[in-house]
């Protein structure tokens, strides 16, 4: 087993306040709390409970800004209650915090670059001006950044959510081991939530860094969190996967709290009826016993003897502090700790016992893993027991005289240029495989595959699909996976070209079956995988049924390759089709977009020609312009990454590009500027 | 499952199957549940404008919006942050402060027009025609007061001096009541009470004189989930009880699924989709809704999380055409032109966006057939 990263035993935090004369008052904000984050791979430990319930006590602990009254927090093998400063500094580069407030960690006077520098400073990550710039540029983009968007804007500028992940990306610069993020997400808006948890989850999957994620909403950690301890009143009342407990709760309190959170869904609503305690019972503790006994409906005598341990519930590592489940197994004791010998104060600074030690770690890791492999493989003959063959069918049921009714019927949405038109021969949909592992053959229309064992282990297939066209879904299970998780895994799922998932088996259809009809024409996406929770399927097979014709690659499309319509905010001269004059653009507001209906395959030739200021010496080169796909992402900029002025551009979806231009980042006007966009010779 | 704009999901409705028809007679049932009458309108506002002065020009934070409350409704006002709602409420109620202003508009409260008051009409209207908890509001009570003379101050400020003590403290303690408070608390100062329990006294205040209608900002935000889940049923079961009409402004669209009749979404200033909670969270028809019910996190299924920046656009200057367009999905060079008009979908069910415009797909047909033949 690798060495954890984390851990903490029977810590325990008491604030005393006042008690001149005797008259002491003491708040137990941990007790004898015991917790253990692994090494490797990174994970998102959760911690959630109500407030007052020790949560943010922890982070402070974790984060080395209070002590301990007693017990013991070992981060790496180390002892981290009695460091002295320069072992504190050493610390904070692999621990990092992320606060709750988006808004006061910023100092308002100085641009969003100074926080780098800053970073720069303390750590000394780089002498080098570009070296740093373009650590910098790494750290933003890992959490969805471009370094010319942000840099040079003051925060109020910003949005909560790009706020907190530029924290994020400030943390990620110094290569922490772990993040304490305390509430990151509660004071952003809902609908900017996403930006922040994906970060998170990149930070963990492509880089290795774990998480402390504090928190009182429990979707946010359903969605992204692996383990999670729920707090009250400062002890552990249930701890498990994420998905294990608040799927099925088995702690009365965590029931409460998990029934409280409101479901977004009109239809189900919250029962009424239901007696809630008053607030005052919710806020009293027991003396002794377990906590929740003033407002627990399923309180017993026992319950006030002595705080109930955590005993072991039906999934593994899932376990709930609660008499209710007297007769099952205590949970066993913590492993022992694993500690290093306490290091010198030369060898946590110096770099090259550093490296020592990352070689070291690395080995550790290695030997860890290996020991890990071996368990697992010892433990392979469970696995197998179960058996189960699973089927996947997808069968095709294109009826042309209701998809023509549904297109004239109803307005379509307007992104695809729908290439049905004059010369176009489209195949009513062509499934092409890309599957990571090379198990079984595909044939047109149907293919098998052995075995899928890990969540990684996915297969895709590319569908292309015309809007109007209906195929119908069939699903066949059995056996691991699907059935028994309380909640069905979208083991099949289709996501449109703009990414939305337009068909999946999932908790909202129960259904082996069902249709799809093409919202958009262009390439869709099957996924077909183990389920969330990692669990494989045994085999299944995909196949297409119907006259089905042949596979045709894309056809070659005649001219026109491209039209431009131009949508400028300010119409200053004539737009010629292709070529565009602006005189001035004076401020950041006066942006010209314009529409590029382009057809994938084809290339065309940009260019650029400006004049004066706007381009040269900003030391960020501005996108002065920047054509869109489709689907949001920039296909195309001249930015840092392309100096030149003018470039070419293959088009890789059919469908609506769009095309930015105007003043940099400063707000700062290019006088004149020419933008010639040509079809390329072919 | 992810709702896109979907000929899929659009043909549905057009095909005429039994969903408006449910739809309808659930409406009819929740309204005879609470008092409200469809017909009845209580608060209707009307191209409302509320504009903020600053050397560099006006930011535009709330651009000629019209919407309707219904008597004995609960409608849910959301949107991001800085989208306009706050200001909305507080636009209603007239309690606008400076550099904010009202450019145009009309608010009718039961007939009365709000604008037209003057200053000790709207005094007196405040409260008892409109009241509003404010964001925050438990920590806006005063800390050297005891429950009760808060209160009565509220109620002596509208009503003149009471001389019947009794009768008074009878009243009171009907409020706590209805807001499931204990009597206890009468003496009490705010800091003896509980978060929770401070925003019921919020309540209280709020319908003390039996207003016409409540505008509730963020009255859950800030509170942990089980006390959020007490105070939000709460509120539903005062209103009911006293027959008040409500508007909840937050953006948890998940507390908004649970305890509202209609939601009306805002983005940048812009009604852009007025529909009965269930059109909403089953069939977002603006590109904007249907972005706000994809990003809400559920604890029911594990799905890709979708990303979204906010509002991106300078206030100060707007986008020409549709508000949304330079996030929508969607757009075309039509909505930078034209502003979309507000849509009547069905009964109830308004959206500001071209795709459920016909001329928009007439002139987009033309424009796909030009580049067809050119």
């Amino acid at each position: 087993m690798p060495s954890p990263l984390l851990q903490i035993r029977d810590a325990t935090k008491i604030y005393y306040s006042g008690g001149f004369l005797g008259n002491k008052k003491s708040v137990v904000a941990l007790d004898n709390f015991n917790m253990t984050i692994g090494g490797s791979p990174a994970t998102i430990t959760t911690i959630a409970g109500e407030s007052g319930s020790g949560k943010t006590t922890l982070a402070n602990l974790v984060l080395g800004f209070i002590k301990l009254t007693s017990g013991r927090i070992i981060f790496d093998g180390e002892d981290i209650t009695d460091m002295d400063n320069d072992q504190l500094k050493a610390y904070r580069r692999n621990v990092q915090a992320v606060f709750q407030d988006p808004f006061g960690v910023y100092n308002p006077f100085y641009r969003i670059d100074h926080v780098f520098d800053l970073v720069n400073r303390h750590f000394s990550l780089s002498d080098n001006r570009s070296e740093y710039r373009d650590m910098v540029e790494a750290g933003l983009n890992v959490v969805g950044l471009y370094g010319e968007d942000v840099l040079r804007k003051y925060p109020h500028q910003l949005s909560g959510g790009q706020r907190q992940r530029i924290m994020m990306a400030r943390a990620y610069m110094i290569k922490p081991k772990l993040i304490v993020a305390d509430e990151p997400v509660s004071m952003v808006d809902a609908s900017l939530r996403a930006s922040i948890l994906d970060a998170m989850l990149r930070l963990r999957d492509e880089h290795g860094i774990s998480f402390l994620y504090i928190t009182h909403d429990l979707s946010t950690a359903y969605q992204i969190g692996d383990e999670i301890y729920m707090l009250y009143q400062g002890t552990t009342a249930e701890r498990g996967t994420a998905m294990d407990v608040i799927d099925a709760p088995q702690h009365p309190y965590v029931q409460l709290l998990i029934d409280s959170v409101p479901v977004p869904d009109p239809t189900d609503k919250w029962d009424v009826n239901i007696s809630l305690p008053s607030e005052e019972e919710m806020r009293t503790a027991a003396a002794q016993g377990c906590r929740y006994y003033p407002r627990c409906p399923h309180r017993m005598d026992k319950c006030l003897e002595e705080q109930p341990p955590l005993f072991m519930m039906d999934k593994p590592k899932h376990e709930a502090a609660c008499y209710l489940y007297e007769e099952r197994e205590v949970a066993p004791q913590e492993l022992s700790l694993v500690e290093n010998r306490p290091k010198s104060i030369a060898a946590a600074t110096s770099n090259r016992s550093r490296n020592r030690e990352r070689i070291a770690a690395a080995v550790l890791i290695i030997l860890g893993f290996a020991l890990g492999v071996i368990l697992a493989l010892n433990r392979e003959p469970e696995i197998e027991v179960q058996t189960v063959v699973e089927t996947v069918v997808v069968t095709a049921v294109v009826t042309p005289e209701e998809a023509a009714a549904t297109a004239t019927a109803v307005p379509t949405a307007p992104p695809e240029p729908e290439p049905a038109a004059a010369n176009v021969v489209v195949p009513k949909f062509a499934i092409e495989r890309d599957g990571a592992a090379d198990k079984g053959s595909i044939s047109w229309g149907e293919d098998t595959i052995g075995e899928i064992e890990t969540a990684d282990d996915r297969h895709r297939y590319t569908l292309a699909g015309i809007a109007g066209e209906t195929v119908g879904i069939k699903l066949i299970t059995g056996g691991r996976g699907l059935s028994g998780t309380g909640f069905f895994s979208p083991l099949a799922t289709i996501y449109a070209p703009d990414g939305s998932i337009v068909f999946a088996f999932d908790s909202a259809r129960r259904s082996n079956s069902g249709e799809l009809t093409f919202g958009a024409t262009g390439s869709y996406e099957v996924l077909l995988g183990a389920d969330d929770r990692g669990r494989g399927v045994d085999a299944y097979t995909i196949s297409i049924e119907g006259d089905m014709p042949e596979p045709t690659p894309m056809p070659t499309i005649v001219p026109p390759d491209f039209v431009i319509e131009r949508a400028g905010a300010v119409p200053k001269g004539d737009i010629v089709l292709g070529e565009d004059t602006v005189e001035e653009i004076l401020s950041a507001d006066d942006r010209h977009s314009y529409s590029l209906a382009a057809i994938a395959g084809s290339t065309v030739e940009i260019k650029l020609i400006t004049g004066g200021r706007g381009l040269s010496g900003t030391g960020f080169f501005a996108p002065l312009a920047t054509i869109y796909a489709p689907d949001g992402s920039i296909v195309f900029a001249f930015d840092s990454a392309r100096r030149s002025n003018r470039g070419s551009l293959t088009f890789g979806e059919t469908g609506t590009y769009q095309v930015l231009l105007g003043a940099d980042d400063r707000g700062r006007g290019v006088d004149a500027y020419t933008i010639t966009i040509t079809a390329a010779e072919s | 499952m992810s709702q896109q704009l979907n000929p899929a999901s659009l043909s549905q409705t057009a095909e005429g199957t039994s969903q408006p028809a449910d739809f309808a007679s659930r409406m009819e049932g929740e309204r005879s549940r609470g008092k409200g009458r469809k017909d009845r309108v209580v608060l209707k506002v009307d191209n409302l404008r509320i504009h903020y002065a600053t050397p560099q020009g006006d930011v535009i934070a709330v651009s000629d919006i019209s919407f309707k409350l219904y008597e004995g409704e609960t409608l849910g006002l959301v949107g991001e942050s800085g989208c306009g709602k706050s200001t909305t409420a507080y636009g209603i109620l007239q309690l606008v402060q400076p550099p904010g202003y009202i450019v145009n508009g009309s608010i009718e409260v039961d007939g009365t027009e709000v604008l037209d008051l003057e200053e000790e009409e709207l005094r007196k209207f405040r409260w008892t025609g409109l009241s509003l908890i404010p964001q925050g509001a438990m920590n806006s009570l005063n800390p050297t007061m005891r429950v009760k003379d808060q209160i009565i101050d509220v109620i002596e400020a509208h009503e003149g001096k009471q001389s019947d003590k009794e009768a008074l403290r009878e009243r009171i303690f009907g409020l706590f009541q209805n807001v499931g408070l204990p009597n206890r608390i009468y003496n009490m100062y705010p800091h003896e009470l509980s978060g929770g329990m401070k925003q019921r006294v919020c309540i209280a205040m709020g319908v003390a004189l039996h207003p016409t209608a409540v505008i509730a900002d963020e009255a859950t935000s800030a509170l942990d989930v089980v006390v959020q889940r007490i105070v939000a049923q709460t509120l539903i079961k005062v209103k009911d009880e006293i027959g008040v009409s409500l508007i909840v402004i937050g953006h948890d669209m998940g507390l908004l699924a649970q305890i509202v009749d209609r939601i009306a979404v805002m983005y940048a200033g812009k009604m852009v989709e007025i529909a009965p909670v269930e059109n909403v969270y089953a069939q977002p028809l603006h590109p904007y809704t249907q972005l706000l019910i994809d990003s809400i996190p559920s604890i029911k299924e594990r799905k890709p999380l979708k990303i979204t920046e906010g509002i991106t656009h300078d206030p100060r200057n707007p986008p020409s055409g549709c508000i949304f367009r330079l996030r929508c999905p969607f757009a075309w060079g039509h909505c930078a032109e034209v502003e979309p008009r507000q849509i009547m979908v069905e009964d109830l069910h308004e959206v500001a966006c071209h795709l459920y415009d016909e001329q928009f797909h007439e002139r987009r047909a033309n424009a796909l057939a030009t580049i067809a033949n050119s």
